[in-house]
């Protein structure tokens, strides 16, 4: 057999096995299609029964209200320091409670004009760490202070119950909040939101 | 080149061609069932990726978006690569769960076939998805967002009812597994309401009361899917009906042994058929189907034309299990061997449906230490797979064929 003959033949078999192999291959998710428009952030594009950003935004701007108005608050020297430990959720919805936390703490921090201070307690490694590194000499600093004490503890719980029936759906939902005496543990303040939406699947899915 | 060599080299071609054809061309369904998942998540995956494509094109929801994904996810789920299985769930769910539809699809499938609608799912198949979506975010530690998913499996299952129209919440995986979750999250009080109302359902109330003494302390939990789950099928006049079935394999019980010691049997938490019997369409749409079913046959009849499309919406995720076994119990942390030994009603041992499984992780101070399997012929011979038969029956291979 001539070298030409063993190129063609081997051309053939690979060309065989790559017309016998050939498949589209896929990347493992694609990226979701269709357009994309730029919306407001309290317009709710998909009707449904579930919280959204709307919800939150009220939820926090009711809850920083009556927070401020506390005579505790609203009478105090200096605005006291509230740590927020934690926001249970208990909702039939899969959200991220961290990130639950993380957005209704930053509402409460804009809606309490300064008449609040919340001390980070998540990053109190990070702090602790970096004030080793500041007497230690290793990082310059503006002298040492002490770390700021908690006066009051302000905790979250977030509760829903849907029920459905031949394609109704009706979701009830509570987010209360509680606010603790870091000293004492008195309970000096608690509040509750509530909502409920209802909804219907259309005709042909019932 | 002589003529003997040229005889030679087609005769080699014409058998790669086969072979090599043969390999691309094995169905999904069929790798999933047999163990194949490597397979099965790439073709589940052209498929996804297909409605990934159609959507740009279209620039608006397909009516089928929903049903590639939960057959990726199955194939992610069985095939232990759960973070697949979790993107896919994610595409899936809120499609099924939305409220809002497209009216005009919804009026297409009125007056043409039913399956022109938008794929959302029975209520079974609703609860199955958020209740697997659980499964994942509870093996990854996520016990809140687990317990969300597990109620929510729940709520979907409020649409379904009895043959006495009474609406049930009998979901009981979705209980039992929800109860762990409160257990884990210190909320033993609501642990024991879920079991109390899972009781209420579960078959076998002698084993059951014996599980729920040690399950919400117990530190190690197998969950066990066994069979092919229920499909639909479309039937009566002008196949305007809908019927479910399934193919429940050969096992009825499964002993559980850890480094080599029995430790007892798995408890069956719910038959998922039973869940996708209970739902029937509403008064409204089970009257039109019924009014095009009779419309085509007396056309048919009296013309023999169809005027119009009567067929009922048979598309159904066909890689759910027929029901969920639980075993529960507690060992000392480590790495353990664990055996599924599965018996057939008569009690007799099926060795080829006999799985083992090395170095399971039970973690020290884990509540949730969770193994998931799923039974299946042959599965720790992979060797034998290649020669057996397949394992769907002939009613799913022809819906497969169709969705295709």
């Amino acid at each position: 057999m001539r070298r030409k003959d063993y190129w063609s033949v081997a051309l053939l078999v690979i060309s065989a096995f790559l017309t016998s192999c050939a498949s589209d291959d896929a990347p493992m998710i694609a990226p979701m299609g269709g357009s994309v428009n730029r919306i407001d952030v309290d317009s709710a594009l998909i009707a449904d029964v579930t919280t959204d950003s709307q919800d939150l935004r009220a939820i926090c701007q009711t809850m920083a209200r009556s927070i401020i108005n506390l005579p505790q608050v609203a009478n105090a020297v200096s605005p006291p320091r509230v740590a927020f430990l934690e926001m249970v959720n208990r909702t039939t919805e899969d959200i991220d409670s961290y990130n639950l936390l993380d957005s209704i703490r930053t509402q409460l921090v804009k809606n309490a004009n300064g008449r609040v201070i919340f001390v980070d307690r998540e990053r109190i490694d990070s702090i602790l760490k970096e004030r080793e590194m500041k007497r230690a000499g290793t990082v310059g600093s503006s002298g040492p202070q002490v770390l700021s004490g908690v006066d009051f503890f302000l905790t979250g719980r977030a509760y829903s119950e849907m029920k459905a029936y031949q394609g109704a759906r009706q979701a009830y939902y509570r987010f209360s909040f509680r606010l603790t005496d870091a000293e004492t543990g008195d309970i000096i303040w608690e509040d509750e939101y509530e909502f409920k939406k209802a909804g219907r699947l259309g005709f042909m899915n019932r | 080149m002589n003529i003997q060599k040229a005889v030679s080299i087609v005769t080699l071609l014409l058998m790669i061609v086969p072979v090599g054809g043969c390999a691309g061309k094995m169905n999904a369904y069929d790798a999933v069932h047999n163990g194949f998942y490597s397979k099965a998540m790439h073709e589940f995956n052209k498929d996804a990726y297909k409605q990934e494509k159609y959507l740009k094109k279209k620039n608006k929801y397909d009516k089928d978006y929903a049903l590639p994904y939960l057959h990726l996810a199955s194939a992610g789920f069985e095939g232990g690569a759960y973070s697949l299985a979790e993107t896919a769930l994610m595409h899936a769910l809120p499609v099924m769960q939305r409220m809002e539809e497209s009216g005009g699809q919804n009026l297409f499938a009125l007056v043409t076939t039913e399956d022109q609608r938008q794929y959302k799912g029975d209520p079974y198949e609703r609860s199955a998805a958020n209740f697997y979506l659980g499964l994942i975010r509870f093996y990854n530690g996520e016990h809140d967002r687990a317990l969300a998913l597990f109620r929510r499996a729940l709520v979907s299952d409020m649409d379904t009812k009895n043959k006495e129209e009474e609406a049930l919440e009998d979901y009981t995986v979705a209980q039992i597994m929800a109860a762990k979750t409160y257990a884990i999250l210190g909320e033993m009080d609501n642990a024991k309401v879920m079991l109390d109302r899972a009781e209420e359902y579960i078959e076998d109330k002698v084993a059951f009361t014996e599980f729920k003494e040690h399950f919400l302390t117990d530190n190690f939990t197998v969950l066990i899917a066994n069979g092919i789950g229920p499909f639909k099928m479309s039937c009566g006049a002008g196949k305007a009906a809908i019927k479910v079935d399934c193919d429940s394999g050969p096992v009825r019980k499964m002993d559980i042994y850890i480094d080599e010691k029995r430790y007892g049997s798995a408890l069956k938490a719910m038959d998922v058929t039973e869940q996708a019997e209970q739902h029937t369409a509403s008064f409204g749409r089970r009257s039109v189907q019924a009014f095009k079913g009779t419309c085509n046959q007396i056309t048919s009849v009296a013309m023999g034309l169809k005027l119009m499309g009567s067929k009922s919406d048979s598309r159904s995720w066909i890689l759910l299990p027929n029901g969920f076994y639980i075993f529960s119990t507690t060992i000392d942390p480590g790495l353990h061997t664990v055996m599924l030994k599965c018996f057939d009603k008569k009690g007799k041992e099926l060795p080829r449906y006999e799985q083992r499984w090395f170095y399971i992780p039970v973690v020290e101070g884990k509540e949730g230490n969770l193994l998931i399997l799923r039974t299946g012929i042959d599965k720790c011979n992979q060797y034998k797979k290649i020669k057996r038969q397949r394992v769907l029956t002939k009613v799913q291979r022809r819906d497969v064929k169709k969705w295709k």
